[in-house]
């Protein structure tokens, strides 16, 4: 009988606690986000600093998104043009280095002008035009 | 307590300067009437709580607070579909609002709770709280909150005045591209709150009510009796145009009470 009592005894104990749980999780607010509406909660009642709590959390990770997605499309506009890159400077290897031109997106280039490229004896030569045509008169 | 709804784009009455002979000079205002409500209490220490403002909507949305400071954040926020109050939100006002702020200032102590017969605040619910809670109740009678309610006879008038003035700025200013939005309702009715609740303003509204200190003089003063409609038990008495049809109708009357009761020149007709 003895152990019978108090077998009682604990389930009533654990009656009690679980109705007590369950009437504080009715108190619960539900709070979830939903980020196509722009829904910060459903709960019904929040006062000022909860809700700026909310709102910052909400604001940040806004940021944070958008930080990202622009980190993303950086990343792959920079691999496009440098694939736009290697793609062009191998279309223009067979035709030499007067071939290559600058691209649209302003990326540094190795640059090899026909300044660096010519000798100094065919530029004397192009600064030089007025004495070859002197010479011709004189021919 | 008691309940204060705010038209969100009704600004206070505008004055026009323009130029001698113009014709019909206007201000253009924003025309919203979304409604939405505040709840407020005041204390006879001169002290106002929080307020309960109440949003239409489904939800707490990102935007409605924007502009949300630390100024705020004693204020409770809550919605409901039309943007009024209701039972279940009666109830959070009381566990949110006033018991937790009103118990700091009474410190333990029992407290009158006055308010206006609105179906919200005699539910069962309602009642039963505040019974658990030391709150003692006090109904105020239908169609007196006009001389009764302290919010009413002198802080919300000027409450609505403060905001209109406030939306009036606004529309002038030149910012109003997209309208009043929630966002900067809460911006002007802190502004208009903090204008209008003034402890000398609250305690003057607790005199001219005469609920403290305690003057029933200063209600039943206010009080007139109507002098348009003369009722008697068998309907409205038409007036009498001459002195004998007086003399009669009194004649008529006396046969009903006791003629020794008459006074002495009434009873020279009898």
């Amino acid at each position: 009988m003895k152990d019978l009592s108090h077998q009682l005894q604990e389930e009533i104990a654990e009656k009690e606690i679980w109705q007590e749980l369950t009437h504080k999780l009715q108190n619960v607010d539900l709070i979830h986000y939903t980020t196509d509406k722009r829904k910060l909660s459903e709960a019904r009642v929040l006062d000022g600093a909860a809700l700026i709590q909310l709102r910052d959390a909400r604001l940040e990770k806004n940021t944070k998104k958008a930080v990202a997605g622009l980190a993303r499309k950086l990343a792959s506009g920079v691999s496009r043009s440098s694939r736009k890159v290697s793609l062009l400077a191998a279309k223009s290897a067979p035709t030499g280095p007067v071939g290559r031109r600058p691209t649209s997106k302003n990326i540094p280039l190795p640059e090899t002008s026909q300044e660096e490229t010519a000798s100094p004896d065919t530029l004397r030569n192009s600064d030089s035009g007025s004495e070859i045509e002197e010479i011709s008169d004189t021919e | 307590m008691d309940e204060k709804g705010f038209v969100m784009g009704l600004a206070a009455r505008a004055k026009v300067l323009c130029c001698r002979g113009r014709r019909n000079p206007h201000v253009t205002h924003d025309g919203k009437r979304e409604l939405i409500t505040v709840i407020k209490t005041i204390c006879r220490n001169g002290s106002v709580l929080s307020p309960f403002i109440i949003n239409k909507g489904a939800g707490h949305y990102l935007g409605w607070y924007s502009n949300l400071s630390e100024e705020n954040k004693d204020y409770q926020f809550s919605y409901s579909a039309k943007g009024w109050t209701d039972d279940k939100l009666a109830l959070e006002w009381l566990e949110k609002v006033f018991e937790p702020e009103s118990g700091v200032i009474c410190s333990g102590q029992p407290r009158l709770l006055v308010f206006d017969g609105h179906g919200s605040h005699i539910t069962y619910q309602f009642v039963s709280y505040c019974l658990s809670h030391n709150i003692l109740l006090l109904c105020l009678p239908s169609h007196s909150t006009h001389l009764l309610q302290p919010l009413d006879v002198g802080l919300f008038s000027p409450y609505q005045h403060y905001y209109g003035i406030e939306v009036d700025n606004y529309v002038r200013s030149g910012k109003n591209i997209v309208g009043i939005k929630k966002s900067v309702f809460l911006p002007f009715l802190t502004a208009a709150r903090n204008q209008t609740f003034s402890s000398h303003n609250i305690l003057q509204s607790f005199i001219s009510t005469g609920i403290w200190p305690l003057n029933a003089r200063r209600v039943l003063g206010k009080i007139t009796p109507s002098t348009t409609k003369r009722r008697d038990t068998l309907g409205t008495m038409p007036i009498p145009k001459s002195s004998h049809e007086i003399c009669q109708r009194v004649l008529s009357a006396t046969k009903l009470v006791d003629t020794t009761l008459l006074p002495i020149h009434l009873s020279i007709y009898n």
